[in-house]
């Protein structure tokens, strides 16, 4: 016969076990999500270096006609490894600024809008755009979930464990959300 | 032109007519002896105790039989060629004017359609114990700028329930292909939602799904690829909108009065695939470019029908704003 103390432990130890398990498989879903936050981070990274590319590109086509302060806001913007997202958001911002100045500076002066170099470049300019647009819509998407998941009960214990904090979400409003043919 | 296609539609239901009095007839020959044969056994005399009665009977019988099974062998291959006939008639003359009253280019070749490698190799469908492949209707053409091709694809799967294998069909619908994409990716897969929760007939890896920042599309559609990013790169906001008004115009649905929507092919899927510089697009239960030839053929009526099924096509072009700026 099995005791009635027995059975208790049992069922204390099936409980912990219980526990355990899912303390595990909840940490590592938040790492996971953690994760996942961190490489669409990385492509922010990588979609901000092709638009200063790109940038310094149009910056040669027009350098002769563009305005001081352009060429000088330019000059500012600095790109370098482990970069806060605020500091990227900036560079983002920055990189804006300066493409619109360019796009004005090109406004008075058709013959370099008609130029092959120009037309090139202008294609780039909409593709390394939307790219960066991409990526900040997956980063924010990722950490939309992500600080979702460690606040809702019962993984916000968990997370409240671990000590994670929320995400900062890559601001949208210096971004052109407009509508671009597919162009087939 | 007109004067033309009237006389085609008089000869298609010249042939209608006679493939249903065949029918008729063959069903006469069928009945129609039996009786009398059952009479013949009751008139005949049994002078020999029957022997005599039941070979003549048998004779009668035999004889009965060739005629019917002779009948039933000439009726049906009329019956055939004339179904053939009817099809080629309704493809090569309704088709093909209607078709370049829309595209520009068109190449519409019925009886042809692509291969099964080339259908699997779209990537949206899995390839997996595949019974029966059978394709047609390939049309080519150009819209608005636009190249596109369609081809009408079934395919079956061998299963296995119990002892029973059976083949059961997987798709049976029209496939698109839409040309020079700007916008080149790998793979960017866009299927029904609930279809990966369920049976799940694509080409899919369960880790590959990507989550869109839209709940109300990730309600309809799972996206799948092996880069989230060029996911959203090739699924923009207005994109989205543009897939899901795609989604709303062609699903089956209730309507306010609670009558069921009679647009002409109604589809139970349809799934994009974004891959390297093509847009394909499947789209289920939608046999197109066919007619029921056992009604009388009327052309506007045909003509109609036709049009509803380029419709889908100028609908995706259209829609997703594929035509050049």
């Amino acid at each position: 016969m099995i005791s009635g103390g027995f059975m208790v432990l049992v069922i204390i130890v099936v409980l912990i076990v219980i526990a355990v398990i899912w303390y595990i498989a909840t940490m590592n879903g938040i790492r996971a999500a953690s994760l996942k936050v961190d490489e669409a981070d990385s492509g922010i990274d990588v979609a901000l270096t092709k638009r200063y590319d790109v940038l310094t590109k149009q910056l040669a086509v027009v350098k002769e006609y563009a305005s001081h302060e352009s060429k000088t806001l330019f000059e500012t913007i600095r790109l370098r490894s482990g970069m806060t997202l605020r500091e990227k958001m900036d560079a983002a911002g920055k990189m804006d600024e300066v493409s619109k100045q360019f796009g004005v500076t090109l406004e008075a002066y058709p013959q370099l809008r008609s130029s092959d170099n120009f037309m090139a470049l202008q294609n780039s300019i909409t593709d390394v755009e939307e790219h960066l647009q991409a990526a900040r819509r997956l980063y924010n998407a990722n950490a939309t979930a992500y600080n979702t998941k460690i606040v809702m009960f019962p993984t916000s214990i968990v997370a409240g464990i671990m000590g994670v904090q929320q995400r900062d979400l890559f601001e949208a409003e210096d971004y052109k959300r407009q509508d671009v043919e597919m162009k087939f | 032109m007109e004067t033309h296609i009237y006389e085609v539609v008089g000869r298609m239901n010249a042939l209608r007519k006679q493939s249903n009095g065949l029918g008729c007839g063959m069903a006469l020959l069928f009945f129609v002896p039996i009786p009398f044969i059952f009479l013949l056994s009751m008139i005949l005399p049994s002078d020999d105790g029957g022997a005599s009665r039941s070979l003549i009977i048998a004779g009668v019988f035999l004889v009965y039989m060739i005629i019917v099974v002779i009948g039933t062998t000439i009726a049906g291959r009329i019956q055939k060629n004339n179904q053939k006939e009817l099809k080629r008639l309704y493809k090569e003359t309704f088709m093909k004017g209607i078709l370049e009253e829309y595209f520009e280019d068109v190449d519409y070749r019925w009886e042809t359609g692509i291969s099964q490698y080339q259908f699997f190799d779209t990537g949206i469908f899995e390839e997996y114990k595949i019974s029966s492949y059978h394709s047609e209707d390939y049309l080519s053409g150009v819209y608005k700028g636009v190249s596109f091709k369609q081809v009408d694809v079934e395919f079956t799967r061998r299963e296995t329930t119990g002892d029973h294998p059976k083949d059961v069909t997987v798709f049976s619908g029209r496939l698109f292909e839409f040309d020079d994409s700007f916008k080149q990716v790998q793979s960017v897969k866009v299927v029904p939602e609930i279809e990966v929760r369920a049976e799940n007939r694509f080409q899919i890896e369960r880790q590959d799904i990507v989550k869109m920042e839209n709940m109300e599309f990730n309600k309809v559609f799972a996206v799948a690829s092996a880069s989230p990013q060029e996911a959203f790169y090739v699924l923009t906001p207005q994109v989205m909108e543009r897939l899901m008004d795609i989604h709303n115009r062609y699903k089956k649905s209730e309507l306010d009065d609670g009558s069921r929507n009679n647009i002409e092919g109604l589809y139970r899927t349809i799934a994009f695939h974004f891959k390297q510089d093509k847009l394909y697009v499947v789209i289920d239960h939608m046999d197109s470019f066919d007619s029921n030839f056992l009604k009388e053929v009327d052309y506007p009526t045909e003509k109609e029908k036709i049009r509803k099924h380029i419709q889908v096509i100028i609908d995706v072009i259209e829609m997703l704003k594929l035509i050049n700026a």
